[in-house]
């Protein structure tokens, strides 16, 4: 059973803003929030760049949106969670049981966080990546994730209390 | 966790400084190369592709619209866009503000322009129109869809091997004054046949086809077929289907009805591909997307709907209908353990998970969201594993429960007897995470035994 959610973006009269002033504003936040999600800066640069591109493509009609941003965020999470679950069906055909495909363990840099952020499931990590480093209410999170609003209120909520556990045990 | 933040912005700190805008143009324009590089690869088939156009185009070949052709329409023609069984919008409306002389609607009389906009919405690009064939009350183009920059025209503008056709129809009057309404679109590449005669309304359950053995590898198919009776919208998915062969997906039941359902139901079956890094929004018809390849066949219809009223109340027997039409009495009163002799009426015939295309994978963690619509789907739990699930109702004041049966102990319409397990039947709080203890493998369903007619879910445990 899942949930059926239309997402109603409506178009306005205001002039759109140019690509490149909108890529200029957006692809710091974006390429920090895919790091955290991804563990990796390369993977991380390469959906940004796939993002942007798939935008640009279509700037005519996503610059005149009410919230190209959050286009942007959307398209930027589809195309990451489709990595995730290409690289967990090509480890499984490698090894024949399901692989998570983190790759924070294996980031250079071992801060507490970053590990504790990457035994996070992915969907976990998305929740609190969206509302706590980029501020996203969770009704705003909700429409980027495709989930109900208490669902990412329960995931964050989760993921915070993961994260405190984690640490604890990792600090004792 | 207060510094939760302050650990996120360290972290991320270390990313460093993104590419410039002139990576991005240079990341753009090696892409576009590959696209046009892949266009003159199959240059010598956009000649076979229009003398294709020119030989089959109303040569009795069925077009790609079921439910018929100028020829013979139907007195409501299914459409797709704009006005379609989904959005519930009136083409009758239309044409009257048309007639009235609404000028901002003077584009829906005019084929041409109601193809670009399509094109323009729905795929995000510009078209160039290679063939058009016309008939009274239907039109019929081919055309290529164009990549933002490029012109109608241009050499780049797309590749031939991404032609569509579309078919339009006037669904309320023919001639000058009729609006054009999209009525089908067709890429070779994504073939989608319904189990219905043509002309007529499809039955619920009845078979939808997708074949997507024409695409390349690293593609992904999406489909979906979704119907909607006014009241309820439901429907059957598939996403990221590589290019393996044929799915089939059923055309879903409506179930319940009330007041408020419309007299007519229908829906369309679309597929529609991205590359297969991109994970599929629900439908690109509804919503606008990121099609990575402008292929889509979007395939409405007419649903045979009969307007049975089936209102499961507890309190007056599990099953029973309700001539008045009431939406299912949300009492939190549920049947007894036993469930009575009759037990809970569920929807026929519901196939196991091992016979639909759940995920393989066995989950621990099982999320079910409860929000007014009718869905009936499947899951697969791991075996000898406690499960947690999330449950969510996004219903105000509406009681929900659960309860999971083994199989056996449901026949084609019931299940009786005592649950292996229950959660019990609450308004509050809304979204609750109950633990499942370790089940042994089998066949299960799990239903709401409040709303069991649209929330029957078939669970297989291995």
């Amino acid at each position: 059973m899942g949930h059926m959610e239309a997402t109603v973006t409506s178009e306005t009269d205001e002039q759109p803003i140019a690509f490149e002033e909108f890529f200029e504003a957006e692809r710091r936040r974006l390429l920090r929030a895919l790091y955290l999600l991804t563990g990796n800066r390369e993977e991380a640069e390469e959906v940004v760049q796939e993002s942007f591109i798939a935008v640009w493509e279509r700037w005519d009609r996503i610059g005149a949106m009410d919230d190209p941003t959050g286009y942007l965020f959307r398209t930027a999470l589809n195309r990451y969670r489709s990595r995730v679950r290409r690289a967990g069906r090509a480890a499984r055909k490698a090894v024949g049981q399901a692989h998570g495909g983190d790759r924070f363990a294996e980031a250079e840099d071992r801060v507490e966080i970053g590990r504790a952020l990457a035994d996070l499931s992915p969907r976990r990590r998305e929740a609190i990546v969206l509302t706590e480093l980029l501020g996203y209410g969770s009704a705003e999170a909700g429409r980027l994730m495709g989930v109900a609003d208490a669902t990412v209120r329960r995931l964050a909520q989760d993921a915070r209390a993961e994260l405190k556990t984690t640490l604890e045990v990792r600090d004792a | 966790m207060p510094d939760l933040r302050e650990d996120l912005e360290r972290l991320a700190d270390f990313v460093g400084e993104p590419r410039t805008f002139v990576d991005l143009e240079r990341s753009r324009r090696r892409r576009e190369r590959r696209r046009r590089a892949e266009g003159l690869i199959a240059g010598l088939a956009v000649i076979v592709v229009a003398a294709l156009f020119l030989v089959t185009t109303f040569d009795g070949r069925p077009v790609a619209t079921p439910q018929g052709t100028a020829d013979a329409l139907p007195t409501a023609t299914p459409t797709v866009w704009p006005e379609n069984a989904i959005n519930g919008d009136s083409a009758e409306r239309v044409q009257a503000a048309v007639d009235n002389g609404d000028g901002t609607l003077q584009w829906r009389t005019d084929p041409k322009e109601v193809t670009e906009r399509f094109a323009r919405q729905i795929l995000g690009r510009s078209v160039d129109i290679t063939g058009i064939a016309m008939q009274p009350g239907h039109w019929k183009a081919s055309m290529i869809p164009c990549p933002a920059g490029f012109l109608q025209g241009d050499a780049g503008c797309g590749n031939p091997e991404d032609g569509l056709q579309i078919d339009l129809v006037q669904p309320e009057a023919q001639g000058d004054g009729g609006i054009w309404s999209v009525a089908a679109v067709t890429s070779d590449r994504l073939d989608v046949s319904i189990d219905a005669p043509a002309g007529e309304p499809v039955a619920e359950g009845a078979d939808v086809t997708f074949n997507v053995s024409q695409l390349g590898s690293s593609t992904a198919a999406h489909l979906r077929v979704v119907g909607s009776n006014g009241c309820n919208v439901v429907f059957a998915a598939e996403p990221d289907v590589t290019a393996d062969g044929q799915r089939i997906l059923r055309v879903p039941k409506l179930y319940q009805a009330s007041p408020s359902c419309v007299a007519s139901a229908g829906g369309y079956a679309i597929a529609y591909v991205t590359d297969d890094t991109t994970l599929a929004l629900p439908d690109p018809i509804a919503e606008p997307t990121a099609i990575e390849s402008p292929w889509i066949t979007v395939v409405p219809f007419a649903i045979d709907w009969d307007r049975e009223i089936i209102t499961p109340t507890p309190s007056s027997g599990i099953g029973s209908s309700d001539p008045s039409g009431a939406v299912p009495t949300d009492s939190p009163s549920v049947p007894g353990s036993a469930n009575g002799p009759a037990g809970i009426e569920i929807p026929a015939a519901i196939e196991s998970a091992s016979s639909q295309s759940c995920s393989p994978i066995p989950a621990t963690d099982f999320d079910i969201f409860f929000k007014g619509v009718q869905l009936v789907g499947c899951g697969r739990w791991t075996a000898g594993t406690e499960l947690t699930m999330h449950f969510e109702s996004a219903e105000p004041n509406v009681a929900t429960g659960l309860m999971l049966f083994h199989t056996d102990q449901c026949s084609e319409h019931l299940c009786r007897g005592e649950p292996v397990w229950r959660a019990p039947v609450e308004i509050d709080p809304p979204a609750r995470t109950f633990h499942v203890d370790p089940l042994d493998a089998g066949s299960y369903i799990l239903l709401d035994p409040v709303h069991p007619m649209t929330t029957a879910v078939a669970i297989d445990v291995s």
